[in-house]
């Protein structure tokens, strides 16, 4: 039985696969690898996998976060193989580790994004609510020429859905296709490179 | 943008739909379309992604296609109403799946008339590809749009826009025409259609005339009539070796794997059981390997065996037994999509871990024997309450049984008999659970071609209102639960399902009014329909309500599907007199009409 940690990226037009489905996707894809998961115990047992915080559709991952638990292990070069041999078009496993200890998301501490609404002449507005939206849980944002990065604090709690619904509100967009998203990294702050560090 | 997907112009529409994974297609298995070929064919499901990739058909044929030399298939499903506002705004068309090829740039468009609510949806999806509705526009360069299914017996209502109707399986029907039509690219239309009638199986509606007097609907052609469906004889041959495993949840989300087609038990009211005749089987064999083969490609993690009855299946126990090392194995559950009314069905199923899970489904149709013997339906009250016994004794909390009303000769005392079973099972729930509950799904009875009730009046909207608030109103049991459904859709699919080509004209302009996904409650709308039968001068409650002459001339007598009109007279007789057929794989053959054409049980009978 080993817990593996995966960091993967959903690309294209898998990146509207919704959160809730993703165990469900990476289910299928280790059985057509021929891979054993572990099942979990209880009423309705269904294969061992833990997701990292959730992504709205629309929004493209670089580098998510999932854990699968599986029944016995192959060497990790070979297991990526595997899984990317049997994954739909853009989603796409990028490095596996045996971990143990606290669980995916007690572990998580931020997160960072790219934002980059279609009209570039909203690009201030759109600074201003970063700020606006989440406070103090805005470890870090700047503004470039082709979009504005920002890192946020507690993902679970603080999702880029908010961002996007403010805009809305205030009328500053019509709706999600306005803008183009994707999350960055998923990890740990590290507060003298002022960056989220990937966990994997 | 920074990021390459972000420029692609279908993106911001996507973002916006309600459903975007409906659009933003994410699959395991599909095939890419190859650079060149002799045949491009797009198999277009009229309404939405989840619904069409739940349809057993297209995973059957998409592969299939596939195989054919030079000839490359790909899908495309109807966008919803929020989608196709959007692709009109933005001056987009309507491309497949695959790579998003507009429709108009295919050879070949196949469409499945899987039920007469859909017909718009055909319209929607022809005009955001830039096709024109009618196959009388069309030109060298547009596609030729065929269209199959269950629809195709009864083709008239969509005749206009359909330039050739492929009728029975497409195995076995399909090869031949594709190939045809890759091989006369070069010729003119009307040639290319000339051509394809000749082929077994084909209906081409602009080379067959109708006219309309006191006696009915008469057909004329150059062409011989009628038009024969072709089945495929072999299942193991046909069996298929690979699905398409959508990432994104739809309605049926598993395996499925087809253990016969046909039915032998003879319910009169079932367009499908007289349609699909005769019963050919899969081997066990074969349909053990065919499950294998489709678990281990796919990951799926449930598996359906379905037919039209199966139960059914000689040695279902047997084969559910063979399959459960390989099933505890991949930790794959099978299923069942429905169930004999009996005790020997619940045993099976309890056998199920899936099935345990859900509530029993029964599906006895009719309230008292005098019902189910003028329908046909084997199914004994004695029956009915072993099987209802066991399901509670065995753990079930929750029995769903199907009713009908509106059904031939009914009267109150029938519908009567619908409570009193329901209640009484819920009677014997009760001993074993305080929990126990039926639910009780009623569904108003829609005439359909090619039965013994095609000639009947179909029971009036107000009267179906009527027989439900009858039965809400009489409904005693606490236990029981019993929902009856909305009556008005059901007049437009009898008006559809029994229409003539004078019909087609009103789909259009339903269709121009705005008609959209009319099966979707949300949708649909009678008034529109009204509006559009009046706008064209026709009398919907002339092909609905009205009793037909036993010797008129009917929409589909052109459309040979094997089973010949005089069997279904004596069919609708013996109902008239409450007398069953029995179940003519038991050895006794009724003369259908596939005892001249091969069928295996009919024990040399003529």
């Amino acid at each position: 039985m080993s817990r593996l940690r995966l960091a993967y990226e959903k690309r294209k037009f898998s990146c509207f696969v919704r959160h809730v489905e993703l165990p469900q996707l990476f289910g299928r894809i280790v059985r057509r690898a021929g891979l054993k998961v572990e099942l979990t115990q209880g009423m309705s047992p269904h294969p061992h996998i833990t997701m990292g915080s959730a992504l709205p559709v629309g929004i493209l991952a670089l580098r998510d976060l999932a854990e699968i638990w599986f029944e016995e292990l192959s060497p990790l070069d070979e297991l990526l193989v595997l899984l990317n041999e049997k994954s739909p078009d853009g989603l796409r496993f990028l490095a596996a580790q045996e971990v143990e200890g606290s669980s995916l998301n007690k572990v998580i501490d931020s997160a960072s994004y790219w934002i980059c609404p279609r009209q570039l002449e909203q690009m201030d507005f759109v600074s201003t609510s970063v700020k606006d939206v989440y406070g103090d849980s805005l470890l870090h944002m700047e503004q470039l020429h082709d979009g504005i990065e920002f890192a946020l604090s507690d993902p679970s709690q603080n999702g880029a859905g908010k961002l996007v619904r403010a805009l809305v509100e205030q009328e500053v967009f019509a709706g999600w296709s306005d803008c183009c998203l994707a999350r960055l990294a998923v990890g740990r702050w590290n507060e003298t490179d002022r960056t989220v560090t990937p966990l994997l | 943008m920074r990021f390459q997907e972000f420029d692609d112009p279908r993106w911001p529409l996507i973002a916006d739909a309600k459903f975007p994974a409906r659009y933003a297609v994410s699959e395991w298995g599909a095939i890419t379309p190859p650079e060149k070929a002799n045949l491009r064919v797009c198999l277009c499901f009229p309404d939405v992604y989840e619904v069409g990739m739940s349809y057993i058909g297209y995973q059957l044929l998409y592969p299939f296609i596939n195989e054919l030399d030079g000839i490359s298939a790909e899908r495309a499903y109807c966008p919803w109403i929020d989608m196709e506002a959007a692709m009109r705004r933005a001056n987009r068309p309507l491309g497949s799946v695959e790579s998003d090829r507009p429709l108009k740039d295919f050879d070949v468009l196949g469409f499945t008339l899987q039920h007469e609510m859909s017909f718009t949806n055909i319209l929607t999806m022809l005009n955001l590809g830039s096709v024109p509705l009618k196959s009388s526009q069309r030109g060298d360069n547009d596609p030729v749009v065929i269209a199959g299914g269950p629809g195709s017996m009864t083709p008239e209502p969509v005749a206009d826009f359909i330039d050739i109707f492929s009728l029975g399986d497409g195995e076995s029907q399909l090869p031949q025409l594709l190939k045809l039509l890759a091989d006369t690219v070069h010729l003119s239309r009307a040639e290319r259609l000339e051509a394809a009638a000749e082929l077994p199986g084909c209906y081409v509606p602009s080379l067959v005339d109708c006219y309309y007097d006191d006696e009915g609907v008469h057909f004329s052609s150059r062409k011989s009539l009628p038009c024969r469906r072709v089945i495929s004889s072999d299942m193991d041959d046909i069996a298929p070796q690979s699905m398409i495993v959508p990432a994104s949840g739809i309605v049926h989300d598993r395996v499925v794997v087809e253990l016969f087609r046909g039915c032998s038990r003879g319910c009169r009211f079932c367009q499908a059981g007289m349609t699909y005749r005769p019963i050919r089987e899969r081997s066990i064999e074969e349909v053990k390997a065919t499950v294998r083969r489709l678990v281990d490609s796919t990951g799926w993690e449930e598996c359906s065996l379905i037919s039209l009855a199966s139960c059914d299946y000689p040695g279902i126990d047997a084969l559910l037994a063979q399959l459960a090392g390989y099933t505890t194995e991949k930790n794959v559950k099978i299923s069942l999509p429905s169930l004999r009314v009996d005790a020997f069905s619940v045993d099976l199923a309890q056998g199920l871990e899936l099935m345990k899970k859900s509530g029993l489904t029964l599906a006895p149709e009719a309230g008292t024997q005098r019902m189910r013997d003028v329908i046909n339906k084997g199914v004994t009250e004695d029956d009915l309450f072993r099987a209802v016994e066991a399901a509670f004794e065995r753990g079930w909390q929750k029995i769903k049984f199907y009713f009908m009303m509106g059904l031939p000769t009914e009267t109150d005392e029938d519908l009567d008999g619908i409570l009193r079973l329901s209640e009484q099972a819920a009677e014997i729930g009760r001993r074993y659970s305080r929990r126990a509950a039926v639910n009780v799904s009623v569904a108003g009875f829609v005439p359909k071609g090619h039965t013994p009730f095609q000639w009947e009046a179909q029971t009036t909207r107000e009267e179906l209102s009527r027989r439900g608030l009858y039965l809400k109103r009489n409904l005693r049991h606490r236990a029981v639960n019993l929902k009856y459904h909305e009556s008005t859709q059901s007049f437009i699919e009898g008006v559809l399902a029994r229409g003539d080509r004078r019909v087609g004209a009103a789909v259009l302009r339903a269709w121009e009014l705005e008609a959209r996904f009319d099966s979707w409650s949300e949708t649909f709308s009678l008034d529109r329909w009204l509006e559009a039968f009046r706008d064209v001068g026709v009398d919907p409650h002339w092909y609905a309500d009205r009793e037909r002459l036993p010797h008129e001339g009917l929409p589909w007598d052109h459309i040979d599907c094997g089973v010949t009109r005089e069997f279904l007279w004596r069919e609708r007789l013996r109902a008239i007199d409450e007398r069953i057929t029995v179940d003519c794989r038991g050895g006794t053959c009724h003369a259908c009409g596939w005892q001249k054409r091969g069928c295996e049980w009919s024990g040399g009978a003529s």
